[in-house]
């Protein structure tokens, strides 16, 4: 490969790529990623994959969602969970190994671990005879902890564990449901829904449990918030109701300022951040149909990705791979 | 940099370039550099900042995998989720963001404790589901505050709470697909999966 200015002629990259025919798109892929580091001094995200639920393998009387990974741009779908039940809300690890996932193939909501390379899974919350219903699982930055939602103690409330779902204590105490947390970049803060002032908000403490304190005020209706992994754009996007749709939107967490992401005719939720933190997956109702969608983090260049049949939805973006 | 413009389509043409030459030799692995700078033939000799490192590889060599550890095909839901399979339970309704057992639910519920009671053996996942507006974890949320609410009836009517177990499906499985008042209303709704 080579990149140059096409007025001057200058040289400005120049590359060569070895190894099998097979699978061009690896080649393009790191060749996109290498003009973007050249170009832009940043890190691409061609090499990133997304995970999702789908219905797609769901069968007459049959309603069920299994999770899959694409590659960043929507190809190369490969199916991760067979459990023929309800697999939910993945969230990769940082390492990139694996995913964490609510499944419902015990009869209830639990916590699972898929080790995507190795084709096992782990459960984390204890066995469906335990009865501890959980939801929402996010890994603190450094893979070490799983922040999740669970109704165990009653009500549903935020709690913290070991990465292997051992040593579970709870992080909130409200009479209120608390749900969806997720960290901060560097790990010392959480970010959760909490209706306990009425309608459901975007609140923060530290991941502690203490200091806690609402960050939106804009709108009756925020949820699933998503801190930017970026320490250059310290912001959280989260789904908004805005003139009676949901919308992508994120707040800036310096000046308050709130900027609406996503003007769909139908609805847009679930955001998650691309490693980078330039760039949000979501997911959209188009054409009567939750897909997949990728943009900007200004909402701009947003493109439906295809991935598929079937409604495909709750995307969370991969890290950089590593090795 | 000069203008994107001038350069972005010859960046596409490159690319398409670069596999179309690369060559099938080697095990299976990422495109990994074999000529930096040096690798420039023609051209300018002022070449920029030549990457001339090695670029990361995944997981080398390695695919993702389905899980094996599940059994493909199982049904095993068991008791729990399958939306609309006959209970001898009946579902009760809720209204609108709302967790509150009504009045017309809490008359079911009591037909239900009385069925219980009549069947002593009998094991029960109280599912709680929502209509389509709203978040998805939202939701899930407020299924589980249905179930609970449910279940804590339940046992005021004294059926034992062990016997009862709660799963929040939230929007995640509906029973009526339509997307108007009369297909929401039949979705915000426990049910009763009933096992012995």
């Amino acid at each position: 490969m080579r990149l140059f200015f096409v007025d001057g002629g200058q040289t400005m990259l120049a590359k060569q790529y070895s190894g099998k025919a097979e699978n061009p798109r690896v080649f393009a892929h790191q060749a996109a990623d290498d003009i973007i580091a050249q170009a832009l001094q940043s890190r691409g995200v061609a090499r990133t994959k997304i995970a999702f639920t789908s219905d797609r393998d769901a069968t007459k009387g049959k309603a069920t969602k299994e999770l899959y990974i694409v590659d960043y741009d929507g190809y190369n779908p490969r199916r991760v969970t067979v459990n023929r039940s309800l697999n939910l809300l993945p969230a990769w690890s940082p390492d990139g190994r694996s995913i964490a996932y609510v499944s419902y193939r015990g009869g209830i909501p639990e916590l699972f671990l898929a080790w995507i390379y190795e084709g096992r899974s782990q459960n984390l919350t204890g066995g469906s005879d335990k009865g501890v219903q959980a939801f929402s699982p996010a890994f603190s930055p450094d893979g070490k902890r799983i922040a999740y939602a669970s109704s165990r103690s009653g009500n549903m409330e935020i709690w913290v564990a070991n990465a292997d779902g051992s040593g579970a204590r709870r992080l909130t105490s409200s009479p209120a449901l608390d749900a969806a947390p997720c960290w901060s970049p560097t790990g010392q803060e959480i970010a959760f829904t909490s209706d306990r002032t009425g309608t459901p908000q975007i609140w923060v403490m530290d991941s502690e449990g203490l200091n806690v304190r609402r960050l939106t005020t804009v709108g009756d209706y925020n949820d699933g918030a998503v801190w930017n992994p970026s320490k250059e754009h310290p912001e959280i996007a989260y789904t908004s109701r805005i003139e009676g749709r949901f919308q992508v939107a994120v707040v800036d967490l310096a000046t308050r300022q709130v900027r609406q992401v996503t003007e769909a005719s139908g609805s847009c939720e679930s955001p998650a951040w691309a490693p980078s933190g330039r760039h949000l997956v979501f997911s959209c109702v188009r054409g009567g149909k939750w897909q997949i969608v990728t943009a900007d983090r200004e909402g701009r260049r947003a493109q439906m990705l295809d991935t598929g049949p079937g409604n495909n939805a709750q995307p969370d973006w991969g890290p950089w791979p590593t090795p | 940099m000069r203008t994107k413009h001038a350069l972005w389509p010859l960046v596409n043409a490159v690319a398409a370039l670069a596999v179309l030459a690369s060559s099938g030799c080697g095990p299976k692995r990422p495109p990994a550099v074999i000529a930096g700078g040096a690798g420039a033939r023609g051209g300018s000799a002022t070449a920029g900042q030549s990457g001339a490192e090695t670029p990361e590889p995944p997981f080398a060599g390695t695919e993702i995998q389905p899980i094996t550890d599940e059994t493909a095909n199982r049904d095993d839901l068991g008791n729990v989720a399958t939306g609309d399979e006959a209970s001898p339970l009946a579902d009760i309704y809720f209204e609108f963001d709302k967790s509150d057992v009504t009045d017309a639910a809490r008359a079911t519920l009591v037909r239900h404790a009385t069925w219980l009671a009549a069947h002593p053996n009998t094991q029960v996942v109280i599912e709680g589901h929502c209509d389509e507006r709203g978040t998805v974890e939202y939701n899930l949320a407020l299924g589980d505050k249905r179930a609970q609410a449910t279940r804590d009836q339940l046992v005021a009517l004294g059926v034992a709470a062990a016997r009862l177990r709660t799963a929040s499906l939230g929007k995640e499985r509906p029973i009526a697909t339509g997307h108007d008042e009369t297909a929401w209303a039949r979705n915000r709704r426990a049910h009763f999966a009933a096992s012995r």
